[in-house]
């Protein structure tokens, strides 16, 4: 398959879900392989990793919210270009990854026109009975918050990075205005100064700067 | 259904999964109560995985299988994959062969999908001759493959074929070229890992890789287009870090 073939397919395969997740109101957002539905303050995201499976497309789908409030914050510090900061997720992963760690346990195979249907159908189940379940739930800050700061020493699959995880997890708490705040700043400042040597650690000290400045949700922010 | 069956083979993740999807036999409610306890535990919902549970129910290993038999290729697919998990199961040194020889027994057929034809399923033989190039891409796809299988095993969170900009001085100029990383994933410290694979033992760099591996490890790097999925989204910045290369016979 060359690698006309394979954009070519990818497109018709991209075309064609969303043609069935309009009903749910998502549309089609190539430059990110994606489809998003925006709400008020979130975005949910369903994404298609698009691999080179030679010959074949191999297809991971991903979930993720966005909620605008974090992610706001988060930008003021992250080092992310502007032109990336518009999409970055606030929670998800690769579905494999969220039920088995292995994103190829959820993975489609695309070789030819002739299967843009029945992959198209296989990818709609996953929508249906994954991603929208899971977007319905972490649509709520406050289930972000739980998932996170709960447990802040353990890794969690919907914010797989520390420093992510971090740096979201203490957003979070702040908004949602957690008693143990000062706790989990301790916490997530101990892996930042641990983890790869340090290296996001003084952004992490600038977040805990900027959310000094930031009230509790419903209290003017 | 491919996906779906992919699914199935990644929720079992274990050898009375992989008999399933192999021959077809036995455990469907064991796979369809792993379905639903997946999905319970991701979105806290009992309706939600009661609903996966028939799904699977409905499209479970065994239609799977059929439909993939009356399609022959879809059929293909999931042996393919199946061989890949088992190869997991194996000792390290037999991995890369095993990947290898399914690579080698599949070039025939893939042949005829590169050059636009499809194999005939009732004897999925190829029409036509198997290339130098599609035949050396199947060999380091399977290969990668393998090499995903054994990563899994030390790390989570593993994304595939993640393009990276490379940070060429500490204050976080980018270089004007990516290098494409066979994986990105975190250790079991949460540090990002990076992997190469290289399929032969005399397999070299590219000009970019020559020249961004090493400023990647002086300097880190920044994830460049889609494939870092949600874990790795576009812009993140990756802290200086060794590209680890792998090859056969390393793992």
């Amino acid at each position: 398959m060359t690698l006309v073939i394979r954009k070519q397919l990818k497109s018709a395969l991209f075309r064609s879900i969303e043609s069935r997740l309009s009903v749910y109101g998502f549309t089609l957002k190539t430059s990110k392989d994606s489809l998003v539905h925006r709400g008020e303050d979130t975005t949910d995201i369903f994404q298609l990793v698009c691999l080179d499976g030679k010959p074949s497309l191999d297809v991971q789908p991903n979930v993720a919210i966005r909620n605008e409030r974090v992610e706001r914050i988060f930008h003021k510090i992250s080092g992310f270009d502007v032109k990336n900061q518009s999409t970055t997720p606030t929670v998800g992963g690769a579905i494999g990854v969220l039920l088995t760690e292995d994103a190829r346990s959820c993975e489609f195979y695309l070789e030819s026109e002739t299967e843009i249907m029945i992959v198209t159908d296989a990818i709609v189940q996953v929508f249906e009975n994954f991603a929208l379940p899971y977007i319905k739930k972490y649509g709520s800050i406050h289930e972000i918050d739980l998932e996170l700061n709960s447990n802040p020493h353990e890794r969690s699959p919907h914010r797989a990075a520390p420093w992510l995880r971090c740096s979201t997890g203490i957003i979070v708490a702040k908004l949602v205005g957690r008693s143990n705040f000062d706790q989990l700043s301790e916490i997530y400042s101990g892996i930042m100064i641990n983890s790869a040597n340090g290296f996001y650690f003084r952004k992490f000290n600038a977040l805990l700067e900027v959310l000094q400045s930031i009230d509790v949700m419903g209290n003017g922010q | 259904m491919p996906g779906v069956a992919a699914a199935v083979n990644g929720l079992d993740n274990a050898w009375a999964g992989l008999k399933t999807i192999w021959t077809g036999e036995g455990q469907d409610t064991y796979t369809q109560q792993a379905i639903g306890a997946g999905v319970e535990r991701l979105t806290g919902s009992k309706t939600a995985a009661a609903i996966a549970e028939t799904t699977v129910g409905i499209l479970g290993p065994k239609g799977i299988i059929g439909l993939g038999q009356a399609t022959g290729r879809v059929g293909r697919k999931l042996l393919e994959q199946a061989a890949e998990r088992l190869a997991a199961t194996k000792a390290a040194e037999q991995v890369a062969a095993e990947a290898a020889e399914v690579a080698a027994r599949e070039a025939g057929e893939k042949a005829s999908q590169v050059s636009g034809t499809i194999a005939s399923p009732s004897t999925g033989a190829a029409e036509g001759s198997t290339s130098t190039i599609s035949q050396n891409a199947s060999n380091g796809r399977a290969f990668e493959r393998a090499g995903l299988d054994y990563l899994n095993t030390v790390q989570t969170d593993l994304q595939e074929q993640v393009s990276v900009r490379p940070y060429i001085n500490e204050s976080g100029e980018l270089a004007s070229y990516r290098v494409r990383l066979d994986a990105l994933g975190l250790d079991d410290s949460g540090v990002s890992s990076l992997t190469d694979f290289k399929s032969s033992a005399t397999a070299g760099f590219t000009p970019n890789q020559t020249t961004g591996y090493p400023l990647i490890e002086q300097f880190g790097g920044q994830v460049v287009g889609n494939n870092g999925g949600v874990a790795f989204p576009k812009g993140f910045q990756i802290p200086p870090s060794p590209v680890i290369i792998l090859r056969p016979g390393d793992f």
